[in-house]
């Protein structure tokens, strides 16, 4: 799965819980940088640690895959 | 595993790739080898919580490729840069050093941080005896560290997977304001409380908290907390930086902390750990000297590394 910049947009914007430890403070930096730099740059950087992230941690992400995969 | 000096000196002259916990004296007599260690007196035993200065605990790590690197504060954020892509590293940053500071500060701006797994903890010292000093060694050349990390960067099998889990007994209490700070650090003056500027000193004398519960910052999902030091002159102190951006809350009080600490753990005993550390918080407030755990026997530290620098938890590393 990959997700675009329109999904990581809305990602950064909500509020999701998630359960992976490394994913979880991921989101966080991500949403912090997000919020002080609300740029396209700054969106497709996002998009592509997440992809980067969910392409290695996929099998053991469990639900939170279930939550990026429904974006 | 807690072994005597001359039975970890055994196993280094096997060749075996170790990770070592000890009292200073002991970890800088150890021999060159395929190890790294750091200092405290405090471990985390298969028979109960224990203080010591005659054991050392010993974690044997079964994987061929590995390299150990030291880094100061300068160049501590190449610790990303030079883990496995596939693997984790561990970190031994001596406490109250200046590249525990920067570590604890700027670690999770690091390029790739999250995606390379980086754990450890911060080592040191017997807080009942003087004259100790926190340190990190690399054992491979003998060195001893005091102002800078040892680091063991070991690569798994191209079929597992690694992750980092973290056990943390606290949650946020929902009856309690939200806390936000807008200058970042180790030193607390002014916060927000609920979104109201409040010396944060005062606000925690006034509703007498009881300063052995962190506070809990909310990340995405998951709590990170925040340990109290000390309060002095209108300043609260921490074992971890605050950061802006984040809701903290005050954790909801705990009554049973070993029982506390025994029901989570429970759903964690098959995770099979390759590596774990416990907070010395933990194990002074929980009074675990002498209880059991129902897993996860290793060091008990001055902070501990899941990718940032986390107080009060239990951090785990798993390859799956």
């Amino acid at each position: 799965m990959n997700i675009t910049p329109q999904q990581t947009e809305k990602l950064l914007k909500g509020n999701y819980i998630f359960s992976l430890w490394s994913f979880s403070m991921m989101i966080t930096k991500l949403k912090n940088i997000y919020a002080k730099d609300p740029t396209p740059t700054t969106l497709h950087n996002s998009t592509k640690e997440l992809n980067a992230f969910i392409e290695k941690f996929n099998k053991v992400m469990g639900a939170d895959y279930s939550i990026i995969s429904k974006l | 595993m807690l072994m005597t000096f001359d039975e970890v000196t055994k196993k280094i002259a096997n060749g075996d790739l170790l990770h070592i916990a000890g009292t200073e004296g002991l970890i800088k007599k150890l021999p060159k080898g395929s190890w790294i260690g750091g200092s405290t007196e405090y471990f985390m035993a298969r028979d109960g919580g224990k203080i010591t200065d005659d054991l050392l605990s010993v974690i044997e790590l079964p994987y061929r490729e590995f390299k150990i690197k030291s880094y100061d504060e300068k160049t501590i954020q190449d610790i990303t840069v030079d883990a496995f892509d596939n693997g984790f590293s561990i970190a031994i940053i001596p406490f109250d050093s200046t590249v525990h500071k920067v570590y604890a500060e700027k670690a999770a701006e690091f390029d790739g941080m999250f995606i390379k797994n980086i754990t450890g903890w911060i080592s040191g010292f017997n807080l009942s005896k003087s004259g100790q000093t926190p340190i990190a060694v690399n054992g491979l050349t003998g060195e001893t560290y005091y102002e800078k990390a040892a680091v063991l960067h070991v690569a798994v099998p191209d079929d597992k997977t690694v992750t980092i889990g973290v056990i943390n007994i606290f949650t946020q209490d929902e009856n309690s304001p939200v806390i936000e700070f807008i200058e970042e650090g180790f030193s607390v003056k002014n916060c927000l409380i609920n979104g109201k500027e409040t010396v944060f000193a005062d606000y925690i004398e006034q509703n007498k908290l009881d300063t052995k519960l962190p506070f809990v910052g909310d990340y995405s999902g998951n709590g990170v907390n925040i340990s109290c030091k000390s309060i002095e002159n209108g300043v609260v102190y921490t074992y971890a930086p605050v950061f802006s951006g984040i809701k903290y809350r005050i954790a909801k009080p705990i009554s049973d902390y070993a029982g506390e600490f025994n029901r989570q753990l429970g759903k964690f005993e098959d995770a099979a750990a390759v590596f774990s550390c416990n907070c010395i918080l933990n194990f002074l407030y929980g009074e675990l000297e002498g209880k059991t755990l129902k897993a996860f026997a290793g060091p008990i530290t001055f902070g501990e590394i899941a990718y940032q620098l986390v107080n009060q938890t239990l951090v785990y590393v798993s390859v799956v």
